[in-house]
């Protein structure tokens, strides 16, 4: 439905929308309200993104390291610029903001994220679950096994059988994440091993993991619960140093997008200041051009 | 002695001069970005610091928002003015890594009774009257409790329901309070807009 003129109501979502206070649906309804054509909110809308600008401008200018400029000079010597002018990763803030129609509907709001995140917490949960199922699993297996009623025994065989043959598959199962877990807690406890949380943004607040860095052995393990990728497209991992943005590697999702991911780091990538995920294209880019998907800070 | 944007000292003032810069950008003038760097820095980093409140997530913000910039020059929206496309660039590129929902010490400078900073060894040039100091003038005339509520959201990725959360003010008022606020603001761009109009 187009509007005919600009209500407090419309004022509101327009304003709200500029300085990013509105939930993801609530944003993304909004957005389709303006694709849909609606001149009076586009005018808003507008209207409000130049007010936004306002509180912006009014910041009190700060002189930045002089080794910032040469550090930038140096960066886009090696950067290529996107050739087609009509490019989706146009950076003007409203394409931006359409960049997120492209993910899938997120679980949780990106304003409201509190109620909807999770965190590494979560990444952990699966094993204690997997732990639990083959005890019972085993459990099972075990009072089957000590009945002796002669009748039944054959029946109780072959459902043994079978039972033991899930079992079997579960404890592989228990293995492989045994030795993630291994892994897990081996990098923990080595010296020199750099971390950080991977922390949603708002195009994909619910995502969420820990990334181990150990950069002498040129290893990385990332643990995280992301948003399942849109077909098509994988996340990818990078690591951002003072020159450029380094590629780490693909990040691979289960179905229900967790990721325990083991990548090897490029040789000579000593120090970065940051990891970045970003959304690309299958099977992955040369340099991001994705949306950020999830960052994190190495102290 | 850098120039800021908004100085309108030598050369062309800021309205005219980010056009143009753009432009060559986009041709892959690196002299071009060098000068828009020269131009913009002290606001880009300004506000970036303000919104993070953390020198190191400043600088690598603004490593990361002259790189955007010059990547993706090509594709800037010449519907949204530079400026106003560069500063809501480096908001967003500000608040990314900061954890949805979780309150921040962003746009101090936008708070009721905010100090002003004056020029001293660490501040680039302060703008002459300019669109940096109508904007100041702008957020100074606001009542407190606008600015307050801008703050938070400008400053920050909080909802509006969050913030009435954290201020003790019911949703609706809040919402009253952002709309009020940003209308007035947007009153005040398009008055100077006019006015412009009226000195070309």
């Amino acid at each position: 439905m187009k509007h005919d003129r600009a209500t407090e109501e419309i004022r509101e979502l327009a304003a709200l929308y500029a300085l990013g206070a509105l939930t993801q649906q609530e944003a993304r309804g909004f957005e389709i309200h303006l694709a849909e054509g609606c001149g009076v909110c586009r005018a808003e809308q507008r209207r409000f993104a130049r007010a936004a600008a306002t509180l912006g401008l009014a910041a009190e200018e700060r002189r930045a390291p002089e080794y910032l400029r040469d550090i930038l000079l140096e960066r886009i010597e090696r950067e290529p610029q996107a050739p087609d002018p009509g490019a989706p990763q146009s950076t003007g803030p409203e394409e931006e903001s359409g960049r997120i129609l492209e993910l899938p509907p997120a679980e949780a709001s990106p304003a409201g994220g509190g109620s909807g995140r999770h965190g590494f917490g979560r990444s952990l949960p699966w094993l204690l679950a997997a732990v639990c199922a083959a005890l019972a699993l085993g459990g099972g297996f075990a009072w089957k096994s000590a009945r002796t009623d002669a009748g039944r025994l054959r029946a109780e065989l072959a459902e043994a059988a079978e039972g033991a043959g899930r079992t079997g598959d579960e404890l592989r199962t228990l293995r492989a994440r045994s030795a993630d877990l291994d892994t897990i807690l081996e990098m923990t406890r080595r010296q020199g091993v750099q971390s950080t949380h991977l922390v949603g943004q708002p195009a994909t607040p619910a995502n969420s993991g820990m990334l181990l860095w150990d950069a002498g052995r040129r290893r990385c393990l990332v643990i995280a619960s992301f948003l399942p990728a849109p077909r098509g497209q994988v996340y990818q991992l990078w690591f951002s140093t003072p020159e450029a943005r380094v590629p780490v590697g693909v990040l691979e999702a289960d179905a229900g997008g967790r990721i325990l991911a083991r990548l090897r780091t490029p040789e000579g990538l000593e120090r970065a200041l940051s990891a970045v995920v970003t959304l690309e294209p299958a099977p992955g880019s040369v340099s991001p051009e994705g949306p950020f998907c999830a960052t994190g800070s190495f102290r | 002695m850098q120039q800021t944007v908004g100085s309108g000292g030598k050369g062309p003032s800021e309205g005219q001069a980010l056009p143009a810069l753009l432009g060559k950008i986009r041709q892959g003038d690196r002299e071009a970005m060098a000068e828009l760097y020269d131009r913009t820095s002290p606001l880009v980093f300004g506000l970036a610091l303000g919104i993070t409140g953390d020198r190191a997530r400043a600088e690598e913000a603004l490593l990361d928002i002259y790189t955007h910039i010059w990547k993706n020059a090509a594709a800037c929206d010449p519907v949204v003015p530079p400026l106003d496309w560069l500063v809501a660039t480096v908001r967003e590129r500000a608040l990314l890594g900061q954890r949805r929902g979780l309150p921040s010490a962003g746009a101090a400078w936008l708070r009721p009774g905010a100090p002003r900073r004056q020029p001293d060894g660490e501040t680039g040039a302060t703008a002459a009257p300019g669109e940096q100091e109508r904007a100041r003038a702008a957020v100074a005339d606001l009542p407190d409790a606008q600015r307050e509520i801008l703050a938070r959201a400008y400053g920050g990725t909080l909802s509006c329901d969050e913030i009435a959360a954290r201020t003790g003010k019911p949703a609706g008022a809040v919402k009253t309070l952002v709309r009020l606020g940003m209308n007035r603001l947007a009153e005040g761009a398009e008055e100077d807009e006019v006015e412009a109009r009226s000195r070309d």
